[in-house]
C-alpha cells in the first residue's frame, strides 16, 4: 500500500491531526445541535402551548415507519463505528464492509422516508393545504415541524451518504493514509450525530398521542 | 505496518453489544408510548432517547477515549441547547398578558385569564 507523505501538513504528526479532526468536528457537531435545536425549541414551545392539538396530530404519523427507520439508523451507526475502529487496525476489508453497509442502510432510510412522505401527501397531511384533514388548526403547526425537521434531517443524511460513498472509493483506492488520518473518524462523528438527532426526533414526532 | 491488535470479529462483537442495548431501548420506548403512563410519558421517552444518545456518544463516537477538551466541545452543544429551551419556555410560561393579534384575542397564555369574546 503506497501512502502519501508521512507528515500530514500542517500538523507535526498524525496523532495531532486526529485530535484536531476530532475536536474540530465536535465543535461543528455542537453548532449542528444548536441548528436543529432551534427547531426543537420551536416544537417544545408550541407543544407547551397546544398540547391537545399536538396529541391529535401526533397520532397521524406512521409509527411503524418511524420505528423501522430508527432501527435502520441505529444499525448504520454500529456499522459506521466498526468501519472507523477497523481503520485504526488497518483492516481494509472490514472498513469497506462497514462503510458499504452504512451507505446502504442510509439509502434504505431515505427510501422508506420517501414512501412515508408519499403516503402523508396522499392523506393531505400538509399544513396549509385546503384538504388538511385534522382539527383544531394548531395540528398544522405539528405537521409544519414534522415536515421541516424530517426534511432537514434527510438533507443531512443525504450529504452523509454521499460522503460515506466517496470515502468507500478513496479507501478502496488507497488515495490517502486512511489508517492514520483523522478524516475517517471525523466522518464517523458526523454520521453518528445524524443518528443522535433522529433518536430525539423519533419520540417527538412519532410517539405523541398514542 | 504493525499487526492489528483486534480482529474483525472482535470489532463486530463490540458494535453488536451496543446495538443490542440500543435496540432494547428502542423497543422499550415504543412499548411505553402505548402504555397509559399519563403525564410522565414524555419524560420517559426523552429519558430513553437521552440514554440511547449517550451510548452512541460515549462508545460509537469514542467520547470515553477522548480527552477532556473534546468532551467539553461535546457538552457545550448540549448545554447551550438546554439554555435555549429553558429560557424560551421560562419566558413563555411567565407571560402575564393575553395574546392579542390585530385587536382580537386569539389565545390565553397558560395561567392567564380566559380570553374575552372577539369584537364583531
Amino acid at each position: 500500500m503506497t501512502e502519501p507523505a508521512a507528515v500530514p501538513e500542517p500538523f507535526t504528526s498524525f496523532e495531532r491531526q486526529r485530535f484536531a479532526a476530532s475536536f474540530g468536528m465536535w465543535i461543528f457537531l455542537a453548532t449542528e445541535t444548536i441548528f436543529f435545536g432551534g427547531l426543537v425549541t420551536g416544537y417544545t414551545l408550541y407543544r407547551f402551548l397546544y398540547p391537545d392539538a399536538f396529541a391529535i396530530a401526533g397520532a397521524h404519523t406512521k409509527a411503524w415507519i418511524g420505528s423501522v427507520n430508527t432501527a435502520i439508523l441505529l444499525t448504520s451507526s454500529a456499522t459506521m463505528a466498526v468501519a472507523v475502529w477497523a481503520s485504526k487496525e488497518r483492516l481494509k476489508p472490514t472498513v469497506l464492509t462497514g462503510l458499504g453497509l452504512t451507505a446502504a442502510l442510509g439509502l434504505g432510510f431515505l427510501g422508506l422516508k420517501a414512501y412515508e412522505y408519499w403516503t402523508d401527501i396522499s392523506e393531505n397531511l400538509v399544513p396549509g393545504w385546503p384538504d388538511f384533514p385534522l382539527d383544531p388548526p394548531q395540528t398544522q403547526i405539528f405537521f409544519s415541524f414534522y415536515w421541516i425537521m424530517t426534511g432537514l434531517h434527510a438533507v443531512h443524511l443525504t450529504i452523509g451518504i454521499v460522503a460515506v460513498a466517496a470515502y468507500f472509493l478513496w479507501v478502496r483506492a488507497d488515495r490517502f493514509a486512511w489508517a492514520r488520518s483523522g478524516s475517517l473518524p471525523a466522518l464517523g462523528l458526523y454520521w453518528h450525530l445524524i443518528d443522535v438527532i433522529w433518536i430525539f426526533l423519533f419520540p417527538l414526532l412519532y410517539l405523541v398521542g398514542r | 505496518m504493525s499487526a492489528p491488535t483486534a480482529s474483525p470479529a472482535r470489532l463486530w462483537r463490540k458494535a453488536a453489544l451496543v446495538w443490542l442495548a440500543l435496540s432494547a431501548l428502542l423497543a422499550t420506548t415504543i412499548v411505553c408510548a402505548y402504555l397509559p403512563l399519563g403525564d410522565i410519558k414524555l419524560w420517559v421517552s426523552l429519558a430513553i432517547a437521552a440514554t440511547k444518545a449517550l451510548l452512541v456518544a460515549v462508545i460509537f463516537m469514542e467520547l470515553r477515549d477522548d480527552g477532556a477538551v473534546v468532551r467539553l466541545a461535546a457538552i457545550a452543544g448540549a448545554l447551550w441547547l438546554a439554555v435555549l429551551i429553558t429560557l424560551v419556555i421560562a419566558e413563555s410560561a411567565t407571560r402575564q398578558h393575553d395574546l392579542t393579534v390585530f385587536g382580537q384575542q386569539v389565545a390565553a397564555q397558560p395561567g392567564a385569564a380566559e380570553p374575552a369574546a372577539p369584537d364583531p
